[in-house]
């Protein structure tokens, strides 16, 4: 994978302030710098182009966060949730995966990096010290991916060593990438959990765009397990087409051959799932996939997912293939009912509570 | 301005009139009773504007349904301002047709994207005067995409064009047929000029026809050229309402075969209770969630505890473990 490189980097005036500012700068010689009032301002520079969302991925705005990083996870309500956190230090990726649900609702389609690091880590610091007999999982690839931009930002040797150091919280690095190099030599004290979102091959290459190929994202799970990280797997989102049980197959064969089932902290099975603004955007951004025709249904969060039946066989057929492989390893639904677990799942938690301390008990 | 500085009101005979070039034409519909039936009884009161052509017809500006009528009633010439086609630019001919149209009628979708497709293509206008310009003239809001629509509406086939004018057709819908291709436009129009369906069924139609290509790899027309479909369309006992709910149904069942047949056994085990028809049973519509919902009415105390009696009988048969099973 080619390393993400902006063709134009735009400062906001406040960042200048922020020393991430030019040590992210440093990191990328022979780009333009613009200093613009605000990031907003950044905009209007895309808003004519065919595809903004496309333009905009081609321009990195630095500037800085205002308000609260970490929020709950955007699944959080559902009757089945894991009781996640997600912390953001930016918003869009410079990957392009066609079902991504960031082209629905960002009103700003540059990749926007946040310079206040400094006021993150200390909200992080903060909120695990605050209740340090509860366990938190943070997960950084809420809103953009949590290393795709790391050779660039390099706040994965500021987030890290942070969580290494506190006895009560699990960060998540969430990646679709190969980004891994910064995590090399790093005391992670086992509290940072590298995972990967991962798909078919075929699903990986018709629909993930500008990502790491199966193979790469192996590569650099066993590359991470080899630094004693724990590894994480996502197969979501899970796509029914034609061929999809042998393409899933393959995929888990080739993961589970690669790394060590005991150094997986937990898999997770996910269908996909779009809102009616998502869809329009995929369809007119992406003509050629055929991903969001097939046999969906309104459901909650107002979300259109497969019928319920066929979410079920997916999983029912992915838990099965894992198993054969990761007989032991903790395998979640995610943003699921309580339906989908008993007909999916070969075991339901009691309740979105027990899920949580499961999970807890696993970092 | 200027053209009417020169501009002479004459009669002119019909046969010197050019009915063929409809380079200025914004009436979507040509012949009107009312129009007629006016000239009839009162002749021609305002004149219309035409372009004179040396050594050739006249072209019509403004009039075009004046001068059918007046045609089709037999009337020999008609009342006419003339302009030299030499001292005439396009721009300021159409204008006035525009005008004189806007000072006495309401356009319909189809002439004001006529108007438009006139003013961009004949008199050379770009998309910014038009968007700032004409569409607020046009009673619309001055924005660019306002404008592709209604361009992109004019080049919709002539099926298609009548479906709209006589309300069955939503400018949603019309504006994404524009997209297509003119042999869809027009399979599309022969289905719906049988069937009537609501706004929202009409889009609904739409998606699942696009859908269904999709997912089997075909082009929209093939989806529609299907016997069940055409035997549909051609049920004489059905209402055209009737046929438009048929035809959702039929190509919701298509795409959703799964749900469908989920559907079918729910029904069919919901029917082995033999409950009364005032005890109503459903299931979330997507089977997304496990269970049933039980309704009945009653009007009697009497008929309260039949009722009630009615739903114990059916708690302890068989069946109903098998209708709770459809929805796990």
């Amino acid at each position: 994978v080619i390393a993400y490189r902006p063709a134009h980097v735009f400062v906001t005036e406040e960042s200048w302030a922020d020393p991430a500012t030019t040590e992210m700068i440093g990191r990328l010689p022979g780009v333009p710098v613009v200093t613009v009032p605000t990031a907003d301002g950044v905009l209007a520079r895309m808003k004519h182009s065919s595809d903004p969302l496309a333009r905009g991925k081609r321009a990195m705005v630095l500037a800085r966060h205002r308000g609260l990083f970490m929020n709950p996870c955007p699944g959080d309500g559902a009757e089945m949730c894991c009781n996640y956190r997600v912390v953001n230090f930016a918003t869009n990726c410079p990957m392009d995966c066609t079902y991504c649900v960031l082209q629905s609702f960002l009103e700003n389609p540059a990749v926007v990096v946040f310079t206040n690091i400094d006021d993150l880590t200390s909200e992080v610091a903060a909120t695990l010290s605050s209740s340090p007999q509860r366990a938190f999982r943070i997960g950084a690839g809420d809103l953009s991916d949590s290393l795709a931009l790391d050779h660039i930002t390099h706040y994965s040797r500021r987030l890290i060593p942070l969580f290494a150091r506190s006895k009560n919280g699990t960060l998540e690095l969430k990646t679709k990438s190969d980004n891994i190099a910064n995590l090399a030599g790093l005391d992670h004290g086992g509290r940072t959990v590298v995972s990967w979102s991962v798909n078919s091959k075929r699903v990986i290459e018709s629909e993930e765009l500008k990502t790491a190929t199966l193979g790469q994202r192996i590569a650099a799970a066993q590359q991470c397990q080899e630094w004693g990280y724990r590894l994480g797997f996502h197969f979501d989102p899970l796509i029914h087409s034609a061929g999809w049980e042998a393409d899933y197959e393959e995929a888990v064969k080739e993961i589970f051959l690669a790394v060590d089932p005991v150094a997986v902290a937990w898999v997770s099975l996910g269908g996909l799932r779009f809102t009616a603004r998502l869809r329009d955007a995929v369809r007119r951004r992406f003509p050629k996939s055929r991903i969001t025709y097939g046999e969906f249904v309104p459901g909650n969060h107002g979300k259109w997912r497969y019928f319920r039946p066929i979410r079920e066989e997916m999983y029912a057929r992915l838990v099965s293939c894992i198993r054969r492989y990761a007989p032991d390893v903790f395998i979640y639904l995610c943003m699921e009912g309580r339906a989908a677990w008993q007909r999916g799942m070969d075991f339901v938690p009691q309740d979105a509570r027990s899920l949580s301390d499961l999970m807890d008990a696993l970092v | 301005l200027a053209i009417l500085q020169h501009t002479m009101t004459d009669r002119i005979p019909l046969d010197q009139i050019s009915f063929e070039d409809e380079t200025y034409r914004i009436s979507e519909e040509l012949f009107s009773e009312k129009l007629q039936a006016s000239l009839l009884e009162v002749g021609q009161i305002n004149p219309v504007i035409l372009i004179g052509q040396q050594e050739s017809r006249m072209t019509i500006v403004a009039g075009f349904r004046r001068l059918w009528a007046l045609r089709r009633i037999g009337r020999e010439d008609a009342l006419a301002c003339v302009e030299a086609a030499d001292r005439c630019e396009p721009l300021d001919a159409f204008r006035l047709g525009l005008w004189d149209n806007l000072a006495h009628r309401q356009l319909s979708p189809l002439e004001v994207a006529r108007a438009l497709h006139v003013l961009k293509v004949t008199c050379g206008l770009s998309s910014d005067v038009l968007t700032d310009k004409y569409l607020p003239a046009l009673g619309l809001a001055p924005n660019r995409k306002v404008l592709q629509i209604y361009l992109r509406l004019n080049t919709l086939q002539p099926g298609l064009r009548r479906l709209i004018n006589e309300s069955r057709l939503t400018l949603h819908s019309a504006e994404r047929l524009a997209l297509a291709g003119p042999e869809l436009q027009d399979k599309i129009a022969v289905v719906l000029s049988r069937v009537r369906l609501s706004a929202s069924l009409q889009r609904q139609v739409l998606d699942l026809v696009d859908e269904h290509a999709r997912m089997r790899n075909t082009n929209p027309a093939e989806v529609l050229d299907d016997p069940e479909i055409a035997a549909l369309l051609d049920d004489g006992g059905l209402s055209t309402f009737q046929r438009g709910e048929r035809l959702h149904d039929l190509l919701f069942r298509r795409s959703h075969l799964r749900l469908s047949a989920a559907r079918a056994r729910f029904e069919a085990e919901k029917k082995k209770l033999g409950l009364p028809a005032n005890i109503r049973i459903s299931t979330d519509p997507y089977f997304e969630y496990p269970g049933i919902r039980v309704e009945f009415d009653a009007s009697s105390p009497e008929g309260f505890g039949e009722t009630i009696e009615a739903l114990r009988r059916a708690s302890r048969a068989p069946e109903l473990g098998e209708l709770f099973e459809e929805t796990q």
